[in-house]
């Protein structure tokens, strides 16, 4: 059941030789969270666009649960099971009421209204909406993050095998961040996320594979932990290495025994230096009680 | 089709026609349609044809750009005086069986041709040459007179000079809420005619609230740099008149004058 | 030099106040950041210092003036410049260096002496190349370099910048941020940055946290991060070095709290 794109090219009518994607070849399985970093102008929405049916490659074939989305009865349906949240994706809302926002794209699969409804309640209790504060609220006068999570949760609400979220947090404060972050971790446990973004910190936090995209190429697919290994690319690309990586490699150079670090998220990252130096501790007399003074 | 109508089609250029005052560029429009409407004889619209290519040569326009923007237009024009000539009843110029074209009919239906192509060529060039907030500042030069009357001219070109940069984002922002619509699955050519319907008269909703969100930010952005309604301002480039601009009023004010003789 | 006093403000459809009495002076010179989760009031304080809301009770003064009884002739933008969130809402014109000049019109400059100021403003923000282009074609970064142009330009001694940095991505935003903080030394400027951004703090001489329209906090960064348990009280999230260095100690290693990079937490935990 997985999204698997073959040979893809992509370019825009405005500049047909100019290509925006070359020769991309990837499998999202549909379950679990795949990254695709790359600084803006990799392609990566030209990606997500492609995945989606939004964008018709010059090359390649793009096929869900193997069919070639091409062969499906109308383009409609590929969306439907390939949903994408665009950037700044508050500015895309356009029911009057929440409510009839996210039923939109229940609806327009042709499904029922009553389970629309539900479809729209189950929604936004996994958004973390309050059904009867917001359900009956225009969707304009919410807040940023408010209005980004009723677009979350309309694509929810479609049930799609795969979710493609372009830079979902960007623009949100502390908070908004986190409640998306929480939403997309527990999303992933259900179906494919695909996460493109800029922010290779946000990317480890949220998938253990990590693709990496360079104008338009794949230059990386694989475990998050390999993803931070060559800081040189890294640099080239602008991608910034979040700060446990350099605090690992500091560590290891000094000569600390951390084992390798194929997840990245913090808690893993905390787990391996401390298991690393506790096994170290009596030599140390480093670990003492929490109530020393700092 | 929107720039075939001559609407943000500026072209940063140095030429003549480039570095005349806005001011006189307007009137020089204003007068090729007083020539326009008060041409004598047929034949005239050949000039104001010629001195309007003319024109354009000199402000270096794309010939072949302009052809195909206006094109559609220029069609549907002829298209329409053809029909409203044959409505003109008179001594009969043309036949071909049941239509019948009176000589009235083609003077008639030559005339509105010319006028408005004339108007649209000449509106082409001017936004061609002319910086949209030059155009602004222009028709607010001119219109200085009316604030005598009470008349709020000052608002109204800073009222036209914003409406121009929101252009570019209000066509963004409905390609952007239509991306939305389909990446939801909207079929345009299947389901029912109601559905469709309905989403595409959603895209009001969104356009205006954006807008209204966007209008209030830049009213208190404005106001943070000094701006006040009713005050008055200076220039950053103030265009004076120069000695190209007073021959080129010189030859509109002849054009305009010489239909009503020649 | 800004003095604020028993300042409240109430919106006329809030149910509190948005800024609940704040007592506060701003020095030359100072670069002061301003931290508050949505709702704190920090944008209203940031409108309420330039002079575009009227304090329900109490005074806002700039360099000497209330901002509610200006003299004639005394033009607000002349001493408090303001960038604000997002870069498209601010453009008014159709060519940068007309943007540049916008305040400077609403001045009745001469048409030459505006140019020489636009032209040094532009130079400030390294945007002399782009002076004819369209505000609409920059990118983000550029767009609010150009912000920062038009508000110097009636050469204020004061810069707030209301959230400038939060539509743009982490490169484009410490580029920005490390001109501003140029700038600000070259010309002598008091600059505020509004932010929710921790990361945007440690260059700020001093940190006020804002929590429901008071200041709850106004002190060095560093004792800031000391604060950590009353962080998520405020809706404050740590940068990420810290909050390693936070976990770190909760799981019992003796590192200082005032950790400044990478090496120094390694240096920490294996000496």
């Amino acid at each position: 059941m997985a999204l698997k794109l073959a040979g893809i090219s992509a370019c825009y009518p405005i500049d047909e030789q100019r290509l925006v994607l070359r020769n991309i070849d990837l499998t999202i399985p549909d379950a679990g969270c795949v990254a695709v970093v790359g600084p803006s102008g990799s392609g990566k929405s030209t990606l997500g666009r492609v995945m989606n049916g939004l964008h018709k490659p010059k090359e390649g074939v793009v096929e869900i649960d193997g069919t070639d989305i091409r062969t499906m009865p109308s383009i409609a349906e590929a969306r439907r099971r390939v949903g994408l949240l665009m950037q700044q994706a508050d500015n895309q809302l356009f029911g009057m009421t929440v409510g009839e926002d996210i039923r939109f794209g229940p609806e327009q699969a042709g499904i029922a209204l009553d389970e629309c409804e539900e479809r729209a309640e189950r929604a936004m209790a996994r958004v973390g909406l309050d059904r009867d504060a917001f359900i009956a609220r225009s969707p304009f006068s919410l807040s940023g993050g408010e209005r980004r999570r009723v677009a979350l949760a309309g694509l929810l609400a479609m049930q799609p095998r795969h979710l493609v979220l372009d830079e979902p947090v960007s623009g949100l404060d502390p908070a908004g961040r986190s409640t998306i972050e929480t939403v997309i971790a527990e999303a992933a446990e259900q179906m494919g996320i695909v996460l493109l973004t800029a922010d290779l910190p946000l990317a480890l936090r949220l998938a253990a594979r990590v693709v990496i995209m360079d104008a338009g190429r794949i230059a990386f697919d694989g475990l998050a932990g390999d993803a931070v290994a060559d800081r040189g690319q890294l640099g080239s690309l602008h991608l910034l290495a979040p700060v446990e990586a350099d605090v690992l490699d500091e560590l290891r150079k000094r000569g600390a025994p951390i084992g390798p670090t194929p997840d990245m998220r913090s808690s893993a990252v905390l787990s391996a230096i401390s298991s690393g130096l506790q096994s170290a501790w009596p030599r140390n007399g480093l670990l003492t009680g929490k109530d020393s003074s700092c | 089709m929107l720039s075939g109508l001559g609407l943000g089609t500026y072209q940063a250029g140095d030429s003549i026609a480039h570095r005349l005052d806005g001011r006189s560029k307007i009137a020089a429009l204003f007068c090729v349609m007083v020539a326009a409407f008060g041409a004598l004889h047929l034949y005239y619209f050949g000039v104001i044809t010629a001195v309007l290519v003319l024109s354009s040569i000199v402000a270096r326009v794309d010939q072949k750009a302009m052809l195909r923007s206006m094109a559609l237009v220029l069609v549907l024009l002829a298209l329409s005086c053809f029909i409203y000539a044959l409505l003109i009843p008179g001594d009969t110029a043309w036949r071909l069986g049941p239509i019948v074209l009176s000589h009235d009919g083609i003077d008639l239906g030559v005339r509105i041709f010319f006028q408005s192509g004339a108007l649209i060529y000449g509106a082409q060039i001017l936004t061609f040459s002319t910086e949209p907030l030059a155009i602004a500042t222009a028709i607010q030069r001119l219109c200085r007179p009316l604030k005598a009357v009470g008349a709020p001219v000052d608002e109204l070109a800073m009222l036209i000079t914003l409406a121009l940069t929101f252009l570019p984002l209000i066509r963004e922002q409905v390609r952007t809420v239509i991306d939305a619509q389909l990446a939801r699955g909207t079929d345009l050519w299947h389901g029912p005619l109601e559905t469709r319907f309905r989403a595409m008269i959603s895209l009001y909703n969104p356009i205006i609230s954006a807008n209204l969100r966007r209008a209030g930010e830049l009213a208190t952005a404005m106001e943070a740099r000094g701006y006040s309604v009713g005050n008055p301002r200076s220039h950053l480039r103030e265009q004076r008149f120069a000695w190209p601009d007073y021959v080129l009023m010189a030859l509109s004010l002849a054009l305009a004058v010489a239909a009503f003789i020649a | 030099m800004i003095s604020i006093r028993q300042l409240v403000y109430k919106y006329k459809d809030g149910a509190r106040p948005a800024i609940n009495g704040v007592d506060l002076d701003i020095a030359d010179g100072a670069t002061l950041a301003v931290l508050g989760a949505n709702g704190s009031g920090k944008s209203t304080l940031a409108r309420l210092i330039g002079g575009l809301l009227p304090p329900t009770e109490g005074s806002v003064l700039v360099d000497g003036v209330d901002t509610m009884h200006r003299p004639a002739g005394w033009a607000m933008h002349r001493h408090v410049g303001m960038v604000f969130q997002n870069p498209l809402n601010q453009i008014v014109s159709t060519a940068v260096e007309n943007e540049v000049a916008f305040g400077l019109e609403n001045l009745r400059m001469g048409s030459f002496a505006m140019q020489q100021r636009v032209d040094q403003c532009l130079d400030l923000v390294g945007l002399t190349h782009l002076r004819a282009a369209n505000p609409h074609d920059l990118s983000a970064g550029e767009q609010q370099r150009l912000g920062i142009a038009s508000a110097l330009a009636a050469s204020p001694s004061h810069l707030i910048l209301d959230e400038a940095t939060a539509l743009l991505d982490d490169q484009t935003r410490t580029e920005l941020m490390a001109r501003v903080h140029t700038l600000a030394q070259r010309l002598k400027l008091a600059v505020l940055i509004i932010t929710h951004r921790m990361d945007e703090v440690p260059d700020a001489d001093r940190v006020l946290v804002l929590s429901r329209g008071s200041v709850v906090f106004d002190d060095t960064p560093t004792s800031l991060f000391r604060q950590a348990d009353k962080l998520s009280a405020w809706n404050l999230s740590l940068p990420p070095l810290q909050a390693l260095t936070v976990s770190l100690r909760d799981a019992g290693f003796d590192v200082p709290i005032s950790i400044g990079s990478p090496a120094e937490l390694a240096g920490a935990l294996w000496p």
